[in-house]
């Protein structure tokens, strides 16, 4: 009897120990998580947007965050919405960024701001579309051009060099007054009038105007459209689940943009005839390295290009 | 000092009760300490949470006070105005100091550092603003608590980021907290229960430990009470008093048991002085008994000495050489019998008596029976008590040949053995049944069925019991016999001598 219970206190003493260490490491292990702008480094860097909603954005994001946790800096992001961009630059001043970059549909536009920082000593990166009259250091981004004039081949073959052509932009095409969007668009209706038999009907925006209701309105147009041209992969999706539900797959062919799983699935299926891939990712990623060299002190170059490829039945080995 | 000393090396009671309630207050501390150490990690991951939270609802509170205070000052140089002004300025500067310093809560938080230096351009701009209204530049002082406003607008803004980007991090650490806590409270649980537990066995060997020995030691002190004196020792180290308390009770049952045994042998002691004053008592009743009818047979012995000797005379004068040599048996026979039974005599003399005896028995009887003596020369003088043999050669004629009318022939043959001296006295008589045999081995001589013709009137039971006495060890007689064969008496005598 007392064995067995010298026994059942000693097992007891061992669970209790057990449990306790255990416990004890359980509380210490409760971490909070970390607030988003933790300062790990020196580097205080900015990104001055008016589009966040985006897959282009996602993406460059997502690249941002790679490089910085390379180079070890902290970010911010500024929204051109709630704030002017008069107001965030003057915050960026008065917080002693290091660095900004501009992500705006036009650079151009905010070339008296990326003035003003670089007086105030602050290095500017733009990216996406240049801005050639500011003092910005750097223009990293995709020829928008050429990208109009892939699109365009990409669709006319679609079509096999007959009928109508139709864009629909994403939220990074602000407005057709935007340097991004002319050079783009531009890009498109340069290779189109060199094409007979082959007309640009439609220009649309779905900042303005959500994918879905947009494609109800194109569907019903008297001369429809036979080729689309989207640059976000986000209003593909819409488009596709419209065109599904109207039984009108084939009637539309889509050149889309990027490589997300569904538009992957879509061209598989025959759904999507191609998509153009900007490395948005890459962008994002490039930008904050070159601006972190820039900082430095570096000899950096005042233009990189960012490539883009091109994802069709094809190329994913189905053919 | 020195008590305390004792108390912790000595395994006394004491100690043992200290012991139990330092363990078992123990249990509980670290129980509690462990549970205080739960709630103030949570409390701490509580304030770490809303801490900035609180920090900035202050520095708006402030803001708004500084701005009121500032703008009235601008309006109407109020001094009041400006002590509070200055008084807000404090406790923002205060504020840009504590965010700004290195090491301090707020130095890994980015945004923090943002308004910091936001709230610093904005102390700035207002310290412009009161320089500006001293130089009574009013353009200058609009302008710059229009820049101050600008930037209170751009610390809203950051406040609001921060605040909203706090929230969506705290609601995650809200779950966190509340899911590892989960498990956190499950684990007391389960440690408080463990506790409980093992205080509760803990206290059941603590009173097993002291109620044991004592509980052990009722029992044998009842077993005492009751008369079973043997005891077992309790083992196992117990504490001091226990200790103590055992020692002082096997001492005094050890006592008990002593002075029982001592008593015991007492009691013993005195019967066996009493058995032996019986026996004694016995044999002198025996002795008296002999005596007294030795004494009624002699009636004046020494008359009939005289008479047995002057016949004696009378038969050497008349040339009656038998008749003179029949009463000169006749009269040493007398003497020898009447001598006292407490001398000693020995063997020789015994064989001598007999061999009168049978002289005169051979007067009486003729040839009718035959004497056989032998007597080896180193028992001769072995010591015994007087008349053994007379009364069994006595015996032998008065019933072995009874009803028989053959010669009869009695021999009496004494020789050593290296420890003792065998008499055997052997007739061819009649014999002895076999009850009558058994009763005379056994030594029960009263219950005979013949006894009585004794010349010296002493019978086989009187020869047994001097024998015992003399030579103090039972059943030196033995008898064997068989119908119409022979009878045997043996003596056995253990020798003095050697």
């Amino acid at each position: 009897m007392k064995i067995i219970i010298k026994g059942i206190e000693f097992t007891i003493v061992i669970v209790l120990l057990t449990l306790s260490i255990m416990t004890f490491n359980k509380i210490n292990q409760v971490k909070l998580i970390e607030t988003e702008n933790t300062i790990n480094s020196d580097y205080h860097l900015a990104i001055i947007t008016d589009d966040v909603k985006s897959y282009a954005f996602d993406k460059f994001i997502a690249g941002v965050e790679a490089s910085i946790e390379t180079i070890g800096s902290n970010y911010e992001i500024y929204e051109v919405d709630t704030l002017s961009l008069e107001d965030i630059v003057n915050i960026v001043i008065i917080t002693d960024v290091d660095g900004v970059i501009f992500r705006l549909s036009d650079n151009a536009l905010a070339s008296a701001y990326i003035d003003h920082c670089k007086q105030e000593g602050i290095h500017v990166v733009v990216v996406g579309n240049d801005a050639p009259e500011s003092m910005r250091d750097l223009y990293i981004g995709t020829n928008k051009f050429n990208l109009g004039r892939h699109a365009a081949n990409l669709a006319i073959r679609a079509i096999a060099g007959t009928g109508n052509v139709g864009i629909i932009l994403g939220n990074e095409y602000v407005d057709d007054q935007a340097i991004a969007t002319n050079n783009f668009v531009n890009g498109i209706q340069d290779i189109i009038t060199k094409t007979s038999g082959v007309s640009l009907s439609t220009i649309a925006y779905t900042k303005d105007k959500r994918a879905e209701l947009l494609m109800d309105t194109l569907l019903e147009m008297n001369d429809p459209l036979d080729v689309l041209i989207c640059t976000d992969p986000v209003d593909v999706n819409r488009i596709i689940r419209v065109l599904v539900d109207r039984n009108r797959v084939g009637d539309l062919k889509i050149v889309a943009s990027g490589d997300t799983t569904e538009i992957i699935d879509g061209i598989e299926k025959k759904l999507i005839t191609a998509s153009i891939v900007e490395d948005y990712t890459e962008l994002g990623s490039l930008s904050v390295y070159y601006l972190s060299q820039i900082i430095d002190g570096e000899s950096v170059s005042t233009y990189i290009s960012i490539p883009f490829e091109t994802i069709h039945h094809s190329t994913l080995g189905l053919e | 000092m020195k008590p305390f000393k004792t108390l912790m090396l000595r395994n006394t009671l004491k100690r043992k009760v200290l012991s139990f309630i330092l363990v078992i207050l123990l249990c509980f501390l670290s129980g509690f300490v462990y549970t205080f150490y739960v709630t103030f990690k949570v409390n701490e991951q509580i304030n770490q949470m809303f801490t900035t939270s609180i920090v900035l609802n202050a520095m708006k509170d402030d803001m708004d006070q500084f701005e009121t205070h500032l703008e009235a000052y601008l309006a109407s140089k109020d001094s009041d105005s400006f002590v509070q002004y200055l008084d807000d300025y404090n406790k923002l500067n205060d504020l840009v100091n504590a965010v700004q310093v290195d090491g301090g809560p707020y130095t890994s938080s980015l945004q923090m550092q943002n308004i910091g230096k936001l709230l610093s351009k904005y102390l700035d701009q207002s310290e412009l603003a009161i320089e500006y209204k001293r130089g009574r530049n009013t353009e200058g002082y609009l302008a710059a608590f229009s820049d101050l406003l600008k930037t209170s607008y751009y610390i809203d803004f950051k406040v609001v980021h921060l605040e909203n980007s706090d929230f969506k991090t705290n609601l995650e650490n809200y779950m966190q907290l509340t899911a590892q806590f989960k498990d956190i409270q499950v684990s007391l649980v389960a440690i408080v229960t463990l506790l409980i537990a093992l205080s509760f066995l803990f206290v059941f060997t603590f009173s097993t430990n002291v109620t044991r020995p004592i509980e052990e030691l009722s029992r044998q002190a009842e077993n005492i009470a009751s008369g079973i004196y043997q005891f077992e020792r309790v083992k196992g180290n117990h504490f001091t008093e226990a200790e103590l308390l055992k020692d002082a009770f096997y001492d005094m049952a050890t006592h008990i048991q002593d002075y029982i045994g001592e008593l015991k042998d007492k009691v013993d002691t005195e019967n066996k002085l009493r058995l032996s004053e019986t026996e004694k008592l016995r044999m002198q009743n025996s002795l008296n008994q002999a005596e007294l009818m030795a004494l009624q047979a002699q009636i004046n012995p020494h008359f009939l000495f005289n008479t047995l000797n002057a016949g004696m005379q009378l038969a050497i004068i008349e040339d009656a050489e038998r008749t003179g040599n029949f009463l000169e048996d006749l009269s040493s026979l007398f003497r020898y019998n009447i001598q006292s039974l407490h001398n000693k005599v020995r063997l020789m003399d015994e064989f001598e008596n007999a061999r009168r005896y049978y002289e005169l028995m051979r007067v009486r009887f003729g040839n009718q029976f035959n004497f056989k003596f032998a007597l080896e020369d180193d028992v001769e003088n072995i010591e015994m008590p007087p008349l053994i043999l007379q009364p069994i050669i006595e015996n032998a004629l008065i019933h072995g040949f009874k009803n028989k009318t053959e010669n009869g022939t009695i021999s009496i043959v004494a020789y050593s053995s290296p420890q003792e001296v065998i008499i055997e006295i052997t007739d061819n008589g009649e014999g002895i049944t076999q009850s009558d045999l058994e009763k005379l081995n056994l030594g029960d001589f009263a219950n005979m069925s013949d006894n009585g013709g004794h010349t010296t009137g002493l019978g086989l039971g009187n020869v047994f019991e001097r024998l015992k006495h003399f030579f103090d060890a039972p059943n030196l007689m033995r008898f064997e016999s068989q119908m119409d064969t022979y009878t045997k008496v043996t003596i056995t005598l253990p020798r003095k001598d050697i």
